[in-house]
């Protein structure tokens, strides 16, 4: 398990992260959310070792975090994973099974084929989309205990984003691995993870786990024949309103059943219910002022 | 096999292109004579007799001055090297990540620095007693040479220390490299600074000129001092010359304060490694142990080292390009331009002060 408490980061007199605290256990996957510049990155490197906090701490398995003694329980997959000039996947290889021994070459080297990857073209000859492709696979390689993955399906085509998530899938079930993954993609996301963690300004703004949070909340599209304004729901727990003319999409706090009788009562020509998404949930949090756990 | 082994046989593994490259370099100025250019550049004392550059014994004095070479150049080129990848904005990421501590992959890194040093030295041994064990077995000084090149082997290694302390400051390599130029330049204006003052206010500095004597020579201000000092006087002793023809002999004070630099820079380097803030790789290199500290301490010791007259309006030309520099633009700072005002007031002063003067520097 790794826990995060109460972790802060500036930088300069900025404060990146304030007060920060999670707790992501073993063979859970959590998505990490926030609008850009919300101190995701940040967060992941902080964990990962990458950045010093300024306060607060992280431990792993009850230890304080220590590269030398619990590091290679960690594997972090950044956002724009560097390589040298002569850099390929062997060469990645020779260098990741330093630290991670449990890393098998035929192995990666069946994975890297199998993906359709030269394992000794230079990655620099490689397109992006394929260089990522090849970090992941990495990543799913060295089996680690705990994944930390930033903008992991950025570049991937849709047949290797799937991939890549069957992986996470497996590696979870087989190994017991945790995975923290930071995405725009909610889509994906919503996929595959158990829970997650909203943040934003450098705060955690919600979290929890996702298929509980989404059921409070419900969502409408309704169509009027008559003029209307926001004036019309101002006693229902809106979390997000949008108006096109006579038509007005919801996003409201609540059971849907109570939501939909109080819906009535506005005199809507047609009225829908649809399915809430991981998308609403994030609009919820980041403009509509939060919804209370 | 630890981790920290593991990772320095990757390290030493990802040198060897290095080796190849430095050892490749190394022969063609061996070759090219480019070790002789470099005399003037890092002021090589010329050995002479009887008014002639010495000649007799050249062999000797060829390989010491190649290991000279050697030593100089690489203590200051490895540490720029092995340490880069701790300061590359885009290698921060999987780098830091490695799951190492900060200190050990520091000392992975400067060792396999470390052992590409000394495998050059090793690498050119056999060439050199095949060109030259005729000569060297004529004077019989087979075992001096080889101490006097250990001797030179372990001032390249203080100063592989000392270099990489200092570029542990910057926030990208470029700077590393820089901030380690200015940093010796420190001490060589430290001795201008000092010689003028007793030039300038003799009745005041007449205690400070006895102690000093001519101790205060910017040549004797350098880290370098200790190196020079072995081969001048390797290459004298060597060529069986009178010892009392020799000039002023090494100082002990020089080469005690290279030793305590070593081993303080080796020290406090692994020390001050966990505070460097990774997130400052590839922003402006703001630490007090950088440029923010070197230029205006360079700009001002060199203007009021002024016995180089000179050297005035060159050292206010270096100090706007380095603040150009330092600030990647023309946007200079308040800080920036205050200390070039302040270099060029004391300019204006010294000007004053010494056309007043009665023996008028300037």
């Amino acid at each position: 398990m790794i826990e995060v408490k109460n972790l802060t980061k500036k930088f300069g007199k900025t404060e990146v992260l304030s007060d920060v605290s999670l707790t992501l256990n073993e063979g859970g996957v959590m998505g990490l959310v926030g609008v850009n510049g919300a101190g995701k990155s940040t967060l992941l490197r902080v964990i990962s070792g990458v950045y010093t906090p300024d306060g607060g701490c992280v431990t792993v398995d009850g230890e304080p975090r220590d590269p030398d003694k619990n590091g290679n329980k960690i594997f972090f997959l950044p956002d724009d994973p560097y390589y040298d000039y002569s850099t390929n996947a062997m060469k990645l290889f020779d260098l990741y099974k330093v630290f991670y021994p449990r890393i098998d070459r035929e192995a990666y080297v069946k994975a890297v084929s199998d993906a359709g990857l030269d394992p000794k073209k230079p990655l620099r000859a490689c397109s992006k989309g394929m260089r990522r492709q090849l970090f992941a696979l990495l990543a799913l390689q060295v089996r680690p205990k705990y994944l930390l993955l930033d903008e992991a399906f950025d570049g991937l085509d849709v047949r290797a984003r799937a991939q890549f998530v069957r992986g996470l899938g497996e590696l979870a079930d087989r190994e017991g691995t945790a995975v923290l993954v930071a995405s725009h993609s909610l889509r994906e996301l919503s996929d595959f993870c158990d829970s997650y963690v909203l943040i934003d300004g450098g705060r955690i703004v919600s979290e929890g786990a996702l298929d509980e949070q989404l059921e409070k909340l419900c969502r409408f599209s309704l169509a009027y024949d008559h003029e209307i304004g926001r004036a019309l729901f101002a006693g229902l727990p809106v979390v997000h309103f949008a108006q096109e003319g006579r038509f007005v999409r919801l996003l409201l706090k609540g059971n849907a059943d109570d939501m939909e009788k109080l819906l009535e009562k506005t005199l809507p020509a047609v009225m829908e219910r649809r399915e809430v998404r991981f998308e609403d949930l994030f609009i919820g949090e980041t403009e509509g002022g939060g919804i209370e756990p | 096999m630890t981790v920290f082994f593991r990772y320095y046989l990757y390290r030493l593994k990802k040198s060897l292109i290095l080796f190849a490259v430095l050892s490749g370099a190394l022969l063609v100025c061996e070759l090219a004579n480019g070790v002789d250019l470099i005399d003037s550049f890092i002021q090589i004392p010329v050995i002479f007799r009887d008014n002639r550059i010495l000649s007799a014994n050249n062999a000797i004095r060829e390989i010491l001055k190649f290991y000279f070479f050697a030593a100089a150049a690489l203590s200051f080129i490895l540490p720029v090297a092995v340490l880069s990848p701790f300061k590359k904005s885009r290698a921060r990421d999987p780098f830091y990540a490695l799951p190492l501590g900060a200190r050990k992959k520091a000392a992975a890194h400067l060792l396999a620095g470390l052992t590409v040093y000394t495998a050059l030295f090793v690498v050119f041994a056999p060439y050199h007693l095949l060109r030259d064990a005729g000569e060297i077995g004529k004077t019989g000084a087979a075992g001096g040479l080889l101490f006097a090149v250990f001797l030179e082997y372990l001032c390249g290694v203080g100063l592989y220390f000392i270099n990489s302390f200092f570029f542990s400051f910057a926030s990208t390599p470029f700077d590393g490299a820089v901030g380690i130029v200015l940093w010796h330049a420190v001490p060589y204006a430290l001795g201008g600074f000092i010689r003028s003052l007793f030039f300038l206010f003799p009745d005041v500095t007449d205690g400070l000129v006895s102690f000093f004597g001519n101790r205060a020579e910017p040549k004797q201000f350098r880290f370098f001092y200790p190196l020079t000092q072995i081969y001048r006087n390797s290459a004298y002793s060597l060529s069986g010359i009178d010892r009392v023809l020799l000039p002023a002999p090494a100082d002990p004070l020089f080469y005690g304060l290279f030793i305590g630099f070593s081993l303080a820079a080796a020290i406090l380097f692994f020390i001050l490694l966990p505070a460097y803030k990774t997130e400052n790789n590839g922003s402006v290199s703001s630490s007090f142990m950088s440029y923010k500290t070197l230029i205006p301490l360079n700009g001002l010791l060199f203007v009021g080292g002024f016995r180089y007259g000179f050297r005035i309006p060159v050292t206010l030309i270096l100090m706007l390009a380095g603040y150009v520099i330092y600030r990647r633009g023309f946007r200079l700072r308040a800080p920036d331009i205050l200390w070039l005002c302040c270099a060029v007031a004391l300019s204006a002063v010294l000007v004053f002060v010494l056309s007043q003067h009665p023996l008028k520097t300037l």
